[in-house]
């Protein structure tokens, strides 16, 4: 097991050096005139001129990268171009946001995704399971922004105007100050962002349960007469939880990229919005934090569903 | 009084291909302390009779008793049979390496058999499953019980899955082959251990198998299955030397025109039938060297046959044709023959043709 947590990690920080030489690349090396791209259309050639110097690409390459390298493992991403607030802190105040939203919505569809498929699987053929695969078809087949508007127009707009003012339509609140606030403003985003996922899980969670429950040690455990609802958890879930996880790494690139249209439609000020604002405004260092905390995200979160998978699976931990 | 008694157990499986009759009409009696062997080939229903017994056939329609000690298994709550299930009588299966749940350790499993009957501590419960461990020969127990399966070999994961299911002490220990997929030394081990396990705590034991080695080494009785019934049914020495049916005496390898081992059982010559569309008559009848005009309308009951207590066999022939010597052959056919008007049909099925007596 620490043999198998040392190499995870190895490759964690070798995937994170890949993607700085990546982005480096991208950002300071590719373009024509770097300079000229992060002053933005109406900088003047001294302008331009004094941010070649600032940026140090009047240096060697390397020497380049490794500054930039070096100030960014000590957090310092440089400043945006709107009111020169520090890189940091404006992603710091955003990444609660996106946080939450993402955490949530993960946990609604794993519980509501896996929940289902189990149900279904232990009724093959039933109404339950019919009930099931078409409402995962029906989310299925709807886009995150599209079940978002929906809900908005539902739950907020026509509650509202019939005079229940229970779901905000946009904004949020701090989990630390409100947190039922917190939860209020978030639960329609949430459900937005997981019914669609969640379909696809039900599906997987009711295809590997069949499968499990037609293995031996499923009838072996059967025959030792413990419950039904023993068998089903504790003996079939917990071999079916393996793809599952698997499947859920996957998808972490993509519930990343649902929360940026969530937060969108929903008015969340996380790092989606953040994101799709500095793009347009052509706000580099900002876009390129954004980039960077999104593949911090994602390779740590990788490497903890691999822990998991290695603690779910011991055949793993062995090799 | 008998440990089990099943009465006219009959399964069938509604599938969109049809009715698959499993297990027909099979009624058997067995006494505390003995050993029954069920042998049959592949699909002959002997894995679905016994798992129906305790109620882990799934989806099926099942009809019957199976009496365990005068109560009705098939009649019971699913929450009372549970408790029945792994505590009275506990069931070994073929594949030991896809039996064992491959995620939790061998220790952990054995574990949880006993306490899902016992109120032990989990403490005593593991010191219960290192001293079972031993008790079937796996080596440094005290070690081997935090082992995950698949650091178990073959053979010791059978020997585990044998001390998960004497962890409760059972009166009967149902083994559905439990060696066909191990290799012949430990096959030879698995039945050793078994056997003197049945000699140290007195369990019932019943053993389906493929293999006539096993069957005659420590069954008190067999029985024969084919196509969901039984064919045939006499103590060991009986059934091994003076066998009444065609289709016992085609496992043993003993059919006119074939040599063969008397160990394994032999492939008989033809496929055995589909349990949707099952033969009428006798459903041997297609592979029967031996059939007659009325093995072909007829289906054959249970009746006894030679002259043992309790040999019985399905079969038209005249129930004093037992044994295998040559003249029992001879007069079986001339036996098939007189009955034979219709012959042209019968003799073109090959089988026939080539069991000509060695006048
Ligand atoms: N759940 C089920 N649904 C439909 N048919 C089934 C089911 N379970 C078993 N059968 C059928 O019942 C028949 C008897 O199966 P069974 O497993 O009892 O055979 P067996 O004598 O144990 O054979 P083997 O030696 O291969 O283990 C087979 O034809 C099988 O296909
Ligand atoms: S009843 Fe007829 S077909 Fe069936 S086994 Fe006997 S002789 Fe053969
Ligand atoms: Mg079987």
């Amino acid at each position: 097991m620490g043999a198998f947590l040392v190499r995870r990690v190895l490759f964690g920080l070798l995937v994170l050096w890949i993607i700085s030489v990546v982005v480096f690349v991208m950002f300071f090396v590719a373009p024509h005139d770097p300079a000229r791209l992060l002053a933005g259309r109406q900088a003047t050639a001294s302008e331009i001129l004094a941010i070649r110097h600032n940026l140090g690409l009047d240096r060697p390459i390397l020497e380049q990268y490794g500054s930039w390298v070096w100030k960014l493992v000590h957090g310092d991403l440089g400043f945006s171009y709107r009111g020169s607030v520090p890189v940091r802190d404006l992603l710091g105040s955003r990444i609660p946001v996106t946080a939450s939203l993402a955490f949530g919505a993960a946990v609604i569809w794993l519980v509501i995704g896996v929940g289902a498929g189990v149900l279904a699987a232990i009724k093959p053929r039933t109404i339950a399971d019919r009930l099931v695969t078409f409402f995962a078809l029906f989310f299925y087949s709807m886009p995150t922004f599209l079940l978002g508007l929906f809900f908005l127009f539902f739950f907020f707009f026509k509650l509202y105007t019939a005079g229940f003012h229970l779901f905000p339509g946009s904004g949020y609140v701090n989990l630390k100050d409100d947190p039922l606030g917190w939860a209020d403003h978030l639960i329609l985003p949430w459900f937005a962002l997981a019914l669609v996922t969640a379909a696809v899980y039900s599906r997987l969670t009711r295809g590997t349960m069949l499968d499990v429950l037609g293995e031996d040690y499923i009838r072996t455990a059967r025959s030792k007469g413990i419950s039904e609802g023993r068998v089903i958890v504790r003996h079939a879930l917990r071999s079916a939880l393996t793809p599952v996880v698997t499947q859920f790494g996957i998808d972490l690139g993509a519930l990343l990229g649902g929360a940026i249209v969530t937060e969108n439609v929903f008015g969340l000020p996380g790092l989606g919005q953040l994101a799709v604002q500095s793009i347009s405004d052509q706000n580099l260092p900002v876009i390129i934090g954004i980039v960077i905390v999104a593949s911090l995200f994602i390779v740590v979160a990788n490497m903890c569903v691999d822990l998991l998978y290695a603690v779910l699976d011991p055949r793993v931990r062995l090799t | 009084m008998n440990r089990l008694e099943v009465k006219d157990l009959t399964v069938t499986f509604p599938t969109a291909d049809g009715l698959v009759q499993a297990v027909r009409g099979v009624s058997f009696e067995l006494e505390a302390g003995k050993t029954l062997g069920i042998v049959g080939e592949s699909g002959s229903g002997k894995s679905v009779t016994m798992q129906t017994i305790i109620g882990l056939t799934r989806g099926a329609r099942v009809s019957g008793q199976a009496l365990f000690e005068g109560q009705d298994l098939l009649a019971m709550k699913s929450d009372d049979l549970r408790h029945v299930r792994g505590a009275e009588i506990s069931m070994i299966f073929q594949d030991p390496l896809s039996s064992l749940h491959p995620y939790y350790r061998v220790g952990w499993q054995i574990v949880e058999m006993i306490r899902a009957h016992q109120e032990v501590s989990a403490r005593a419960a593991r010191l219960r499953a290192v001293e079972l461990l031993r008790l079937v020969g796996i080596p440094q127990p005290e070690r081997r019980v935090d082992d995950f399966p698949h650091q178990f070999s073959g053979g010791m994961r059978q020997r585990a899955m044998i001390a998960m299911a004497l962890a409760n002490n059972p009166k009967l220990l149902i083994a559905d082959e439990p060696t066909t997929a191990l290799d012949v030394t430990v096959q030879a081990q698995i039945i050793d251990l078994m056997q003197s396990l049945q000699k140290e705590l007195g369990t019932t034991i019943i053993m389906v198998t493929h293999d006539l080695g096993v069957v005659a080494d420590i069954a008190d009785k067999v029985i024969v299955m084919y196509a969901g019934r039984a064919v045939e049914e006499a103590d060991r020495r009986t059934l091994f030397y003076r066998a009444h049916h065609p289709y016992t005496r085609g496992l043993m390898g003993s059919l006119p025109g074939k040599g063969g081992t008397r160990e394994r059982l032999n492939p008989i010559a033809g496929q055995p039938p589909s349990l949707i569309r099952i033969p009428s008559g006798c459903p041997f009848h297609p592979r029967c060297p031996f059939v007659m005009d009325r093995c072909l309308r007829e289906e054959p009951p249970l009746l006894d046959v030679g002259t043992e207590e309790g040999h019985q066999s399905a079969c038209w022939l005249p129930p004093d044709l037992v044994g295998f010597d040559r003249q029992v052959d001879a007069r079986r056919w001339t036996a098939a023959e007189a009955d034979r008007t219709g012959r042209a049909r019968v003799l073109a099925k090959g089988r026939a043709l080539t069991a000509e007596p060695a006048s």
